[in-house]
């Protein structure tokens, strides 16, 4: 693409929307680290559980 | 090189602006304790914390050396150094250290990432590396970003030494008045600001050569290997390392890492993660402007440079400023986006470097007892000190600006990336493993660097120096911690193994 080779256009285009669109998808699905325990074990939040 | 008076109205509005927001925020309660005054209390929001991590991690090193880089090796660089080691370091650090670093700040109230080692090992012997690794990077670190003003300035005619101490008035000026609330702020407002302008220069330099097909096509008949990832001078062991090089700095430079404090509630970071990204792909397009600057120079239509870290400056006279209408006013706002980027990176530093002499050297250490008032006090003389060493340096510069730069910044990760990462997500990490990948490292890397940047003996390795060194620390942190006694991690979350153990003898 634009007269790049693939190997280039994958790490200069795709890489950062693939990041983009990942790290948005975890936001908007509302999960964090922790809430599987924090459900499981009644906990009010987990990391200050330590 | 000169600038227009359009020009000089918009940097100056802009400098004016800065200091004018910092002395707003010096009348907050928060900047009268040592933590509100380096960490803003904790409480900072999403959109404050993202946009000043941005602010802070697109440094004059980004701005000015970025595009040398870029005219030196091609769109390499962009690959590597920024989308690959940059942007996927930046997810992986906020998503590591960002909510158990809130926590423990919580929990200890720490201030400074010395705190943070001597927390999670519980080995003070930690503080003696860390604390004279974070003078050292910071004060060399800073002088990189008072170059890239001083070169900045010589395009308004101003003498270089002459620009290197306006800039550090303007950043001691509004660093000292509010602390991190104001460094908060102004980075927010700077990286709108740089986000526009790097835009900008993406446009202005494919634009100017024909579009991003025919720059490429010109670029490919200079070099071909400046399209690919490898090249005969650029074989895979290089490429690997650069980019643990590049990606090891946002896991251990303390002035950006010390932000994860700063989040008001840790459940907000995963929409950090997406505005630090959204900023940080705008930004790193200001690099492109290397390439014009290659094609231009090739054919005869720039003269060559005499200095490389003019580039920046050169494309603004050469290829921004001519533009009819608005040239003048892009121009200024391009150089509004760089005083950004490299003051706001100097700012923090010195946040951190001074946090760093008062909480551990002065009251840690040497045990001394600070009411509030006094401490924040000590921190403004500590940052004058800082920036007074680090300008002297600057005034007589030793090297290029991405070379000295790039070693400050990996510095960091490589002492402190395996240790914190390691402490904080691996219930096997020790403090013996800590204690040796940090003090093996540091040493290993500012030898290598002594040597390479005096000429002793130059590094011909095939490998990226920082990543090989980021490299080695991993390999010591993980065999020493394997072969020492494990350690209790008060400083974690209870495994899942320990939840169903507590719950059955609750039961």
């Amino acid at each position: 693409m634009f007269g790049l080779p693939w190997s280039t256009t994958f790490f200069v285009i795709f890489w950062p929307l693939i990041l983009l669109v990942g790290t948005l998808i975890y936001m908007l699905s509302g999960t964090y680290e922790g809430k599987k325990e924090e459900e499981e074990f009644n906990l009010d939040d987990w990391y200050k559980t330590f | 090189m000169q600038m227009s008076l359009i020009m000089w109205i918009v940097v100056i509005t802009y400098l004016v602006i800065s200091v004018a927001a910092g002395a707003l925020m010096a009348k907050k309660d928060e900047a009268r304790s040592l933590n509100g005054y380096l960490n803003s209390g904790n409480s900072l929001p999403p959109l404050l914390l993202a946009f000043s991590l941005s602010a802070t991690a697109l440094s004059g090193l980004l701005f000015m050396g970025g595009a040398t880089q870029m005219y030196a090796i091609g769109w390499k660089q962009f690959a590597l150094q920024y989308c690959i080691g940059g942007a996927t370091s930046m997810v992986l650090a906020v998503w590591l250290l960002g909510k158990p670093m809130h926590y423990i700040a919580q929990k200890r109230d720490s201030v400074t990432i010395v705190d943070l080692f001597v927390d999670i090992y519980n080995d003070k012997r930690l503080s003696y590396i860390a604390v004279p690794t974070i003078i050292i990077g910071s004060t060399v670190f800073a002088a990189v970003q008072w170059q890239c003003l001083g070169n900045l300035f010589t395009m308004f005619g101003v003498d270089y030494k002459i620009g290197v101490v306006m800039g550090v008035v303007v950043v001691a000026l509004y660093t000292n008045f509010g602390g991190n609330s104001s460094q908060a702020i102004v980075g927010t407002i700077q990286t709108f600001i740089a986000m526009a302008a790097c835009l900008f220069i993406c446009w202005r330099s494919a634009n100017v050569v024909g579009g991003f097909t025919a720059m490429n096509a010109q670029l490919g008949a200079i070099d071909p290997g400046l399209l690919t990832l490898t090249s005969a001078s650029w074989p895979v062991t290089m490429v690997i390392t650069r980019i643990l090089g590049a990606g090891c700095g946002s896991f251990g430079q303390p002035y950006l890492v010390i932000k994860y404090f700063q989040i008001k509630d840790a459940k907000m970071y995963p929409r950090v993660m997406v505005l630090g990204l959204v900023s940080y792909f705008f930004i790193i397009l200001v690099v492109t402007a290397g390439l014009p600057i290659l094609i231009l120079t090739n054919n005869g239509t720039i003269p060559p440079l005499a200095n490389m870290d003019l580039l920046i400056p050169t494309f603004i006279t050469e290829l921004v400023n001519p533009m009819p209408g608005i040239g003048a006013v892009m121009g200024g706002i391009i150089v509004a986006a760089a005083l950004c980027t490299i003051m706001s990176t100097a700012s923090s530093l010195m946040l951190s470097a001074a946090g760093s002499i008062v909480n551990d050297v002065s009251i840690k250490w040497r045990k001394k007892q600070y009411t509030d008032e006094q401490a924040v006090k000590n921190s403004k003389i500590a940052i004058w000190f800082i920036t007074l060493i680090s300008a002297l340096i600057a005034l007589f510069p030793t090297g290029g600006i991405f070379m000295v730069g790039y070693a400050a910044a990996s510095l960091y990760g490589v002492v402190f990336a395996p240790s914190l990462i390691g402490g904080l997500r691996w219930r096997r990490a020790t403090k013996h493993g800590a204690f040796w990948s940090m003090l093996i490292s540091l040493i290993l890397d500012l030898t290598l660097y002594i040597l390479n940047a005096t000429g002793i003996k130059r590094f011909t390795l095939p490998f990226d120096m920082n990543g090989m060194c980021f490299t080695i620390s991993i390999i010591i942190f993980v065999v020493v911690s394997l072969a020492t006694k494990p350690q209790e991690k008060l400083m974690l979350p209870p495994s899942r193994a320990e939840l169903i153990a507590q719950k059955t003898k609750t039961a």
